[in-house]
């Protein structure tokens, strides 16, 4: 946690308003894939055709994100967000465009980045701190409270892989929370485990908006944008559709899918 | 001048409460959708936009559009009531949208336009000057919407808005030349002069595709980064690639900030190797001992060779140790960046760290083996003496040697995956090419010039010369080390740091 006076003296140290902007990105990739046998072929095919198909993730994306802005990011599977924050990331290169970004980022998109299953609770707390960009020293700092957090006990001495997917999920999010990120971003609902701990962890996450200087958030969950962004975006096919106000937003995404599984529960009986 | 950022006729970019709905996006991905049969999809978002802006004219026909395919379907299936219904409603649906179409007139659409932007809500009025804007030119009228336009104000924020409706609506423009002239017949300066709003190189005569409200694309003033922006405001710029080297200071600054994360990888892996057996950690010495004790039955066994001295057991250790020190920085450097895909797909580092780490993996690999050599140096009896001194210069140049093969093989893996698949065939011939199991001198000439052009052969010779023999290494043997050293890390690093950006589509 930042004190009073570090956070204080962020805000002075000339800090621009305006945390991440992204001007006209379009990122696309393309696969490659070779072509289906044609059925019925008589001879064996030694190599068949490689095909390349272009898959436009991101269109033409345009947004600002100011300081201290919790942006939620919704949209179907396959609509371009975890795309978009990777981009930021600086882990995908744009084809086209341009981002800036003003502050350290962090990155809570997989559970366990950096993890190396053989080896203990500890050491992996360590590889995955450090895979997130923190100083050792800052990691010794954290330890205790990432290990309370967990709940693991004496677990942290046995080899991860001994852990069962509850615990590992435990530990991993545990480690990604307590990291001291400018900017933050989320992918997805990474809070496992039973009730208890989940309710931990949306505390946990609610602590982290109201404290980290900027978050972007990707997530299904219309009641979690609800209850923390205070800005939202709507990403379909990679545009943005809609934007501003999370309700706003949220009702509309609400709209485009209510409407759309109506109209497939209707016509879609075959 | 207006802050593009702040300005509300430029939407919630960065300015909070109220919200946008880009309604022209979305009835052309709607459209899209429907054109490619996904008629769900598009009754979705047409849906998102009647919600938004009811009787909104795209969207009423794109629905009943929907509708009378479905009933088309439900023909072919033989269900007529089906496809009776949805007609009708259809039909219902383009009867309103039409006759709601009527009821808006122009200078009404103007009017309310006005009314809108006078109480605030920007986004309205926008809306609303774009239909009026598509009307008059469907109805090519543009000249009299230009006069209702100045009728309704001319204030700055209102030409703003105007300019703005109208370029957002070139998309629908079927003349490019009607919305020209509406510009200079309608606010009293071209659009070009509109201060910081507008993009004073769009050529108004060209639309583009639907542009976002976003226009703002003078180049926005880069912060300097760098010690002046203070430690924790590291600014970073993403631009599309355009192939180059990234800013090389501070990418290095940052490998080097990150020195921890490499070490503790590489100690990680190794550890990791040997977690499930019972030696345990001793492996790491009892694999190089095993292997050369396997060689040295094979050579001597085998090939009944000259002497089993132990001066010929030393050369044998000594240069298997130092061939495997530079192989298993190539077999694990090629591994360092496909098998990390879970750490390059979801986490921001300099992945010139990945192979540099595969690289201080194989040197602690090879410490020990040092340390086992060392060992059987002092109980044989081999020459001692200030040559010995020149060691860490030997592994430093054979360092430099290792991470730039590393650094290629590793690039080259993620391109060419057949690269790691050859790898240990390669790496066996190379041993047998090198002076390990035999010396240079029993090596006919025509041979010689080969053996003598692989990278590793001066290293080599020059262990053998510091350990073996008890000779000072030959300083034009060093400057070739040196030599070989420097144009692979040169080259690995240059070759890794341009194709660093496609790795995480490739892995």
């Amino acid at each position: 946690m930042r004190s009073a006076s570090e956070q204080g003296a962020r805000a002075q140290v000339g800090a621009s308003p305006t945390a991440i902007r992204v001007q006209g990105l379009s990122v696309s990739h393309r696969t490659v894939y070779r072509s289906p046998r044609r059925a019925g072929a008589r001879r064996i095919e030694i190599t068949r055709r490689r095909r390349i198909q272009r898959v436009d993730a991101l269109r033409d994306v345009s947004l600002t994100v100011p300081r201290g802005e919790v942006l939620g990011i919704v949209g179907a599977n396959g609509a371009g967000k975890s795309t978009l924050l990777r981009a930021i990331a600086g882990i995908l290169p744009p084809g086209q465009g341009r981002i800036e970004v003003r502050g350290r980022v962090s990155t809570l998109l997989a559970l366990g980045v950096g993890f190396n299953r053989s080896l203990s609770g500890r050491d992996n707390v360590l590889l995955g701190g450090l895979a997130a960009g923190l100083e050792p020293s800052a990691i010794r700092a954290r330890y205790d409270e990432i290990v309370d957090f967990a709940e693991l006990g004496d677990h942290m001495e046995l080899p991860m892989k001994t852990y069962s997917s509850g615990m590992f999920g435990r530990l991993a999010f545990s480690v990604a929370v307590h990291m001291d990120p400018d900017i933050l971003l989320i992918d997805e609902a990474l809070a496992t485990g039973d009730a208890t701990f989940k309710a931990k962890s949306s505390a946990r996450m609610r602590e982290l908006c109201d404290n980290a200087g900027t978050i972007l958030l990707v997530t299904h969950g219309m009641s979690t944008i609800r209850d923390l962004a205070t800005s939202c975006v709507w990403l379909h096919r990679g545009q943005v559709m809609s934007r501003g106000d999370p309700s706003a937003v949220v009702d509309d995404y609400a709209t485009y899918a209510r409407t759309k599984k109506h109209a497939r529960a209707i016509h879609d009986d075959e | 001048m207006a802050d593009p950022e702040r300005h509300p006729a430029w939407g919630p970019e960065g300015a909070g409460g109220g919200s946008w709905a880009d309604l022209a996006r979305l009835c052309a991905a709607a459209d899209e959708a429907f054109g490619s049969g996904s008629l769900d999809e598009a009754e979705g978002l047409y849906a998102v936009v009647r919600a938004r802006e009811p009787g909104h004219p795209a969207a009423e026909l794109g629905t009943a559009a929907v509708l009378r395919r479905r009933a088309a379907e439900q023909e072919r299936r033989g269900r007529s009531d089906a496809a009776s219904e949805l007609s009708a409603e259809a039909d219902r649906i383009e009867r309103a949208a039409k006759a709601g179409a009527e009821v808006r007139p122009r200078t009404l659409l103007v009017r309310q336009a006005r009314a809108r932007a006078d109480a605030g809500d920007m986004e309205a009025a926008v809306r609303l000057l774009q239909d009026s804007v598509r009307a008059a030119i469907g109805e090519r009228r543009v000249s009299g919407l230009a006069d209702e336009l100045e009728d309704a104000g001319t204030d700055e924020a209102w030409r703003i808005l105007v300019a703005r409706a109208a370029l957002t609506a070139q998309a629908d423009a079927e003349r490019a030349a009607d919305l020209a002239s509406l510009l200079r017949n309608g606010p009293r300066r071209p659009a070009s002069e509109v201060d910081g709003a507008l993009d004073p190189a769009a050529d108004i005569d060209q639309p583009d595709p639907p542009a976002p409200l976003v226009v703002a694309s003078k180049p926005p003033v880069v912060e300097p980064h760098g010690p002046s922006a203070g430690p924790a405001e590291a600014g970073m710029v993403f631009e599309s690639h355009r192939g180059g080297l990234p800013p090389m200071a501070p990418y290095f600054a940052e490998v080097w900030r990150r020195r921890q994360f490499l070490v503790h990888m590489a100690r990680a892996k190794l550890k990791g190797q040997h977690a499930d057996t019972l030696a345990g950690r001793a492996w790491t010495l009892l694999n190089p001992i095993l292997l050369a004790l396997t060689y040295f039955m094979l050579v001597t066994v085998l090939l009944d060779a000259q002497s089993t001295t132990t001066v010929y057991l030393g050369t044998l250790l000594s240069g298997l140790f130092a061939f495997f020190y530079t192989s298993n920085a190539i077999r694990m450097g090629a591994l360092s960046v496909v098998g990390a895909g879970n750490l390059v797909m979801n986490t921001a580092f300099p992945r010139l760290l990945l192979p540099l780490s595969a690289c201080v993996s194989a040197l602690l690999l090879f410490l020990p083996m040092l340390l086992v050599y060392a060992v059987f140096h002092l109980a044989v009896g081999l020459p001692l003496g200030p040559q010995l001194a020149a060691v860490p210069l030997i592994i430093a140049l054979q360092t430099s040697l290792c991470a730039g093969l590393a650094m290629l093989v590793a690039v080259a893996n993620v391109f060419v995956r057949d690269v790691g698949r050859a790898l240990p065939y390669a790496l066996r011939l190379w041993l047998y090419l090198s002076p390990v199991l035999w010396t240079i001198d029993q090596v006919p000439d025509s041979a010689a010039r080969v053996v003598e052009f692989s990278p590793l052969y001066p290293i080599l010779v020059s262990w053998h010369q510091v350990l073996i023999d008890g000779e000072g290494p030959g300083g034009w043997l060093l400057a070739q080390a040196g030599a070989w050293g420097a144009v692979t890390l040169v080259a690995g690093t240059v070759l890794f740091l341009r194709k660093e950006r496609e790795f995480a589509v490739r892995i």
